[in-house]
């Protein structure tokens, strides 16, 4: 795992934006929201969560609080 | 303005709640959830911190388990339209405002069939023993008022709430006059769906108004519509809560909200009821030595009743009173207070009452200025 490698995982509402990146701050993962960019954004507007490090252990730490995850692009 | 309808909604509000609106009418006037730009995800950030402190303060088990709506009306048609379908039936008490018992009369029309129970003041042995009597196989809900708006009768939330649990009923609890009066705990009461409005006990602005829903509850959006995600579906979504949150919110009440909350919990719950019932205790002592008035409940008692009360002056209609007071710049409200059955159950259907209840920012002198008003009304 690259720990610089920066990931967009897609959450879809803002709510669960917000929640998943205050639940992966607090697991020690730094994390941002931002607009889901549009090569992601297939199905629709939406909100992503940036995170810098493993994306794989971030997109689980979000499953484990119920948020569902959308997609992941690895930049 | 000597101000005594608390009970329909808390004025003044706090000068921190009147800055905030301010503060956001200004500074955050972009659409929450919707962009990606600077004041837009500002704004989120701050309807998020709303939903937080709602968690705090109800022990809600999600934060997305907040869901914001107009009032605290809108909460409950929303929880009761979402849960029941036909061949449901649901329990309600005599004591219910008519945001419940309005919206279970309309619920007749798809075949839900209710049943009321009669409350016994000061006996809550007795109304609980007539609740669970008419639990039947089909009973979906129990709804009640956490209390009455009128006669401050308080119900036992937390038995109904073990009652519900062991019948495997869900519980939808109408906290229009509690919510910031008496502490509720959504999971340890059981509470499948809590109704609270923002603008009274929260000490929010009008216009804003709560659902919380415990967890596993999930209920069918009444509305639907643009949730500023996953746009391309022709289909709600059903992520909480914007999938029962469509439209733009009311953001400035919201931060309002927040802000009223966050002063009920720096003032504390307690400390709040103990000042307002240390008051009406005054003004129910005062009532009560006049023998030309009539009240309705025993003495008040907190583990019976919230601080609020209604009486009567002989030979006059409540109107008549309400609007003497206000010759005397004190703001009270009259009639049947929207909770028909209740002034059935006690004998003040014909007349109304008048209603008292006092706030926060209720003064002793307030309540001085009350008796002698109603000294000289009654003279």
């Amino acid at each position: 795992m690259n720990n610089s490698q920066l990931s967009y995982i897609k959450v879809g509402s803002i709510t669960n934006a917000l929640r998943g990146r205050d639940y992966l701050r607090s697991n020690g993962i730094k994390a941002y929201i931002d607009r889901t960019p549009k090569y992601l954004d297939r199905v629709g507007c939406g909100y992503s969560i940036f995170v810098s490090g493993d994306s794989d252990k971030a997109a689980n730490l979000l499953k484990s609080i119920g948020i569902a995850v959308k997609g992941i692009e690895v930049r | 303005m000597i101000y005594l309808d608390n009970a329909a909604t808390t004025f003044p509000k706090p000068k921190s709640v009147i800055e905030k609106v301010n503060y956001s009418l200004i500074n955050l006037g972009a659409n929450p959830g919707r962009g990606g730009y600077e004041m837009s995800m500002r704004t989120s950030e701050a309807i998020y911190e709303c939903r937080k402190t709602a968690q705090r303060f109800f022990n809600v088990p999600g934060v997305e388990r907040v869901i914001f709506t107009f009032n605290c009306t809108h909460a409950i048609n929303m929880a009761l339209k979402g849960i029941l379908k036909r061949g449901d039936h649901v329990i309600l008490t005599n004591i219910e405002h008519n945001a419940v018992i309005r919206c279970v009369n309309k619920l007749k029309e798809i075949g839900v069939t209710n049943s009321i129970a009669q409350v016994e003041p000061c006996n809550d042995a007795l109304t609980l023993q007539r609740i669970e009597s008419l639990v039947r196989h089909n009973t979906r809900v129990i709804v009640c008022t956490h209390a009455s708006n009128v006669f401050g009768i308080r119900m036992p939330i937390e038995q109904i709430g073990l009652m519900c649990k062991r019948h495997g009923i869900l519980f939808v609890v109408d906290a229009a006059q509690t919510a910031g009066v008496l502490p509720i705990d959504m999971k340890r009461m059981n509470i499948s769906a809590l109704c609270v409005p923002g603008h009274k006990g929260l000490y929010g602005p009008m216009g804003t108004g709560m659902l919380m829903l415990n967890e596993g509850v999930n209920i069918q959006s009444l509305i639907q519509g643009g949730t500023g995600s996953n746009s391309a579906s022709l289909v709600q979504p059903e992520e909480l809560p914007e999938a029962l949150e469509s439209g733009t919110v009311n953001t400035s009440g919201i931060i309002g909200l927040n802000a009223g909350m966050e002063f009920v919990m720096n003032c504390g719950i307690d400390r709040i009821r103990a000042h307002e019932s240390r008051l009406i205790t005054k003004c129910y002592d005062y009532l009560h030595r006049n023998p030309k008035i009539r009240l309705y409940m025993p003495k008040f008692d907190n583990r019976f009743f919230v601080p609020l009360l209604s009486f009567n002056v002989e030979n006059m209609s409540s109107f008549d009173v309400a609007s003497q007071l206000g010759s005397h710049d004190i703001a009270v409200r009259a009639g049947l207070h929207c909770a028909p059955l209740a002034h059935k159950a006690f004998g003040t259907f014909e007349i109304g009452t008048v209603r008292i209840c006092p706030g926060i920012f209720t003064t002793d002198s307030d309540i001085q200025a009350f008796k002698m008003a109603m000294d000289k009304i009654t003279a």
